[in-house]
């Protein structure tokens, strides 16, 4: 009973006792050589991979580079539609007919009987006594 | 596996890089579009706030031609009631009336040059060293109004007002040169921009016309109409050369002609109806 309570409260007696001949669990040993080539093998795809990776990230970094340095002040515009259409989009003879409507209009605004710029009709000579001549 | 993977990735990401670089250079307009879609806007927005100005501007002046009106009867049946009665009272009455009428007639003839003002100054086809002239002429006449205006306001008694009434005299032939010599020169203005444009309108049809029609009949019917609008344009041209030297300020027999420039103007909008209609038939067919 006292060697139980012993056993019990004595937590590294068990580790002390310990079979030391007793064989261990392990797994099954792999060859050495099929091991090391295909660590080696794994280590140069990382290697080619991050070669490629590096060179496709400089080229790609060096060619937007040149891009923007090619064009400092380029406006980027986002989709928006111009306020009016403009001219150029319509067909030749479209765009000479809007002209010519124009003009029409231009032309009825000129017509002379409606320029009233005249002078407002007042007496300009109104007087209480007779003007001296 | 992987390495070409990452290869295909990598091309696939140059070639979207590309790609949305040509798009947003398709996107951006040349920077004579975006400047000419800006002018029209800015033009657009500035008769707009032209017309408003003016609207405003003939809404007074109608208002103080009213009061005018109104206080010229009253003057005249003031003035026709002292020199029967000839009394004190009707003659305070009569130099009240006549103060009054005077101050109105200035209000209404400020209100006429300002509309004047800005019409011409809005007006095109004028020569700018002649609007420039004008303008400082027509901003010296209003001036001389104003300083008038107080002389009629300081004159309380029948001396002072025939007084200011003969200044006015003095004054009203520079009112009346002036209101001629603009309203002609925006008349002349406007039909010369007219003709401007239509001549604009005729060389660039005449150099474009053959790219859209094929058929060597109708390019021939097209040319002879061309050549009849040039014709128009030629014989129009004549009065309009005409009309600009009367009316150039630094031409000293400018009023000896200035009656038979109405004729003028009605040849000059007869032609210009008729070259515009024969556009109009040559745009359409």
């Amino acid at each position: 009973m006292t060697d139980l309570n012993e056993e019990l409260t004595n937590q590294t007696l068990f580790a002390n006792e310990q079979p030391i001949l007793q064989p261990e669990f392990s797994e099954p040993a792999a060859p050495v050589a099929e091991l090391t080539s295909e660590m080696s093998k794994a280590e140069q795809q990382q290697k080619k991979l991050l070669i490629v990776g590096a060179a496709g990230g400089s080229i790609f970094l060096v060619l937007l580079l040149l891009l923007v340095l090619m064009k400092p002040k380029m406006q980027r515009m986002v989709f928006t539609p111009s306020p009016t259409p403009a001219a150029s989009a319509q067909p030749l003879p479209n765009q000479f007919q809007a002209r010519v409507n124009e003009l029409n209009t231009d032309l009825e605004n000129a017509d002379p009987i409606k320029v009233n710029l005249s002078a407002p009709p007042l007496d300009l000579s109104l007087s209480l006594d007779p003007l001296p001549r | 596996m992987k390495i070409r993977a990452a290869l295909i990735v990598f091309f696939l990401l140059m070639a979207g890089f590309f790609v949305g670089q040509k798009l947003v250079y398709a996107q951006v307009p040349s920077a004579s579009d975006s400047s000419s879609i800006s002018a029209s806007a800015s033009e657009s927005a500035a008769t707009q706030a032209t017309a408003t100005q003016l609207a405003n501007l003939q809404a007074t002046y109608r208002n103080e031609l009213t009061i005018y009106r109104s206080d010229e009867k009253t003057f005249q049946v003031a003035k026709d009631q002292y020199y029967q009665l000839l009394t004190l009272a009707s003659l305070d009455e009569a130099v009240k009336q006549t103060r009054q009428v005077m101050l109105t007639r200035l209000d209404v003839l400020q209100a006429y040059f300002a509309i004047v003002r800005v019409t011409f100054a809005n007006t095109k086809g004028i020569d700018p060293s002649v609007k420039t002239s004008l303008l400082a002429n027509l901003d010296a006449l209003v001036a001389d109004l104003k300083t008038h205006q107080q002389q009629v306001s300081a004159a309380t008694d029948r001396p002072s007002l025939l007084d200011v009434a003969t200044k006015f005299s003095f004054l009203s032939p520079r009112i009346l040169y002036l209101s001629d010599q603009i309203s002609d020169l925006v008349t002349y203005g406007n039909l010369q921009t007219v003709f401007d444009k239509m001549s604009i309108i005729k060389h660039d049809f005449q150099t474009q016309f053959p790219q859209f029609i094929t058929d060597p009949l109708l390019l021939a019917q097209k040319q002879r109409g061309l050549d009849e609008v040039q014709r128009n344009l030629d014989q129009i041209n004549q009065p309009l050369v005409k009309i600009r030297t009367i009316l150039n300020p630094a031409n000293p027999n400018q009023n000896l002609n200035s009656a038979n420039l109405s004729t003028d103007f009605s040849t000059i909008f007869g032609g210009l109806s008729r070259s515009e209609s024969y556009l109009q038939e040559l745009v359409k067919n």
